[in-house]
């Protein structure tokens, strides 16, 4: 057959009439999956299974392109160029078989609507799961160190035996920093964390504060790291980290006209190039895993109009806020990166962004001057 | 129409988990129903769907079973083609609740920008 020799290559488009030349549509569509079959760097049985769903799809393509009065080799030439270019299929298929994590935004999952002049700058609203409604919003710059750990634990100095469990570690620190502590245990028990087995880990003399992060991270499991957060009253809560993002996802809006322009003019060809670099940076920068176009469940975003929105735990928004306020013109360009991820991330109002805020969700904005507080603090992480 | 593309990207596995809320589907089949729900304005690709759909298995969004079709102008009768039925799993389920949700908190705050049409 004439097609042999072309086999090696992607699809051209003398090969879509070679195959659609051919008498038997059985035979052109099976020529057409070897050509994919051969460029898809996957274990075998992924790809015939891949050929096999791609094959019983052609049929019904064509099948149902009979039904509307095409004929037959119309019909099969329609069905395959309708899958696209065969290398081009290939890399999908591959980037979708990957262990994760996973690809990065492979199809730029964001919506551009022109980049008009935006005035107000920040705003934001915590969200919480439980309810399908928008709580009221707000975002409390003046406070925004409210939730520091309390004073007694930072000063306590703590010990841990070697036999000490989770639960008599924690309690132990809780009462002799005076705090009021906060443990869902039969969660933690439901994804396999041994609350009464000794953690088997021994240090003395260490601030409350980091003992706190010491156990939990002793306590982690493979797959669901622990965490602890101080709330409103100085309570400290202990618990899975994602239930504990979870309750601070909010929605943060960053007015990235300026940069967006500033890459435009000088290192991408089209706005959409720039925002594409912009999304792909926080994308892979902070928390891949997390965000929902890479297959998390923690966090999205999306640039709408020169503003750049985001959905997210309040620690990944610091982290967002950290790499937005690197481009010229913003503070804190000297900072490293790790640093931020680790701890010390200047706070939403250290960047040079005005911000306003939405009062409540009734569709109504309330631009605010920098700095004003509408209700309280909102949640931070220690 | 302009722009409506635009807005569906990223929007792919939204739409996929809606329509296995309503049961089990194939390849094939997820392109007609997304077609007929949207009354024929939205078309998946289907060089994008699979992928996709292989992408969600993976992250145990969906399940999966092969069922044997027998054509019937299939003269050979061992040679049956498969046909990949994929299901939403229980954490697809959760996921999709998820979306939903942060879709339309995103969608109304999106809304508060917009200038008021005359």
């Amino acid at each position: 057959m004439s097609t042999n020799m072309r086999l090696q290559t992607p699809l051209t488009a003398e090969l879509l009439d070679d195959l659609a030349a051919d008498r038997d549509a059985n035979a052109a569509m099976d020529a057409w999956l070897n050509v994919v079959s051969r460029l898809m760097r996957l274990p075998p049985a992924t790809r015939q299974e891949i050929c096999d769903e791609l094959r019983e799809h052609l049929h019904e393509r064509v099948r149902d392109l009979l039904l509307v009065g095409r004929d037959e080799r119309d019909a099969v030439r329609t069905a395959i160029e309708e899958l696209g270019e065969t290398a081009h299929l290939a890399r999908r298929f591959e980037a979708a078989n990957q262990p994760r994590p996973r690809r990065l935004l492979m199809h730029a999952l964001f919506t551009i609507v022109g980049a008009g002049a935006v005035t107000a700058g920040m705003m934001t609203f915590t969200s919480s799961n439980s309810s399908p409604t928008i709580p009221f919003a707000y975002f409390d710059a003046a406070n925004a160190s409210a939730n520091e750990p309390p004073k007694s634990l930072v000063e306590l100095k703590c010990s841990v035996g070697f036999d000490d469990s989770l639960r008599q570690a924690l309690g132990n620190i809780a009462s002799r920093a005076n705090v009021g502590l906060m443990v869902n245990w039969r969660s933690l028990e439901n994804v396999g964390v041994e609350c009464d087995e000794p953690l088997a880990i021994k240090f003395d003399s260490v601030s409350g504060t980091h003992a706190m992060k010491v156990i939990a991270q002793a306590a982690s499991t493979p797959d669901d790291a622990l965490d602890w957060r101080v709330r409103d009253g100085g309570i400290v809560e202990f618990g899975l980290r994602d239930d504990l993002d979870r309750s601070e996802i909010e929605l943060v809006t960053y007015d990235v006209n300026g940069m967006l322009e500033r890459l435009h003019e000088n290192f991408a060809e089209s706005y959409s190039d720039a925002s594409q670099q912009v999304i792909e940076l926080l994308a892979t920068m902070v928390e891949p895993n997390r965000w929902e176009d890479n297959g998390g469940d923690m966090a999205r975003m999306r640039l709408v109009g020169g503003r750049l929105f985001v959905q997210a735990p309040a620690s990944m928004q610091k982290k967002v806020a950290w790499i937005l306020s690197q481009w010229p013109g913003n503070a804190n360009n000297q900072e490293r990166a790790s640093t931020a991820a680790e701890s010390e991330v200047p706070l939403l109002r250290d960047i040079p962004i005005l911000h306003s805020v939405l009062r409540d969700s009734a569709d109504r904005l309330s631009p605010s001057p920098a700095g004003e507080t509408i209700g309280e603090p909102m949640p931070r992480s220690p | 129409m302009p722009g409506r593309s635009d807005l569906l990207k990223g929007a792919g596995d939204l739409l996929v988990l809606s329509v296995l809320a309503d049961g089990p589907l194939y390849g094939y089949a997820i392109t007609k129903q997304v077609a007929a729900k949207s009354g024929g304005a939205i078309r998946l690709t289907p060089g994008a769907l699979y992928p996709l759909l292989h992408e969600l298995e993976r992250s145990g969004l969906l399940l999966s079973s092969w069922e044997t079709v027998q054509a019937p102008d299939n003269d050979d009768e061992d040679k049956g083609r498969k046909r990949k039925w994929y299901r939403l799993s229980a954490k697809g389920k959760k996921r999709l609740a998820h979306r939903i949700d942060s879709h339309r908190a995103m969608q109304k705050m999106i809304e508060s920008f917009l200038p008021d049409q005359a």
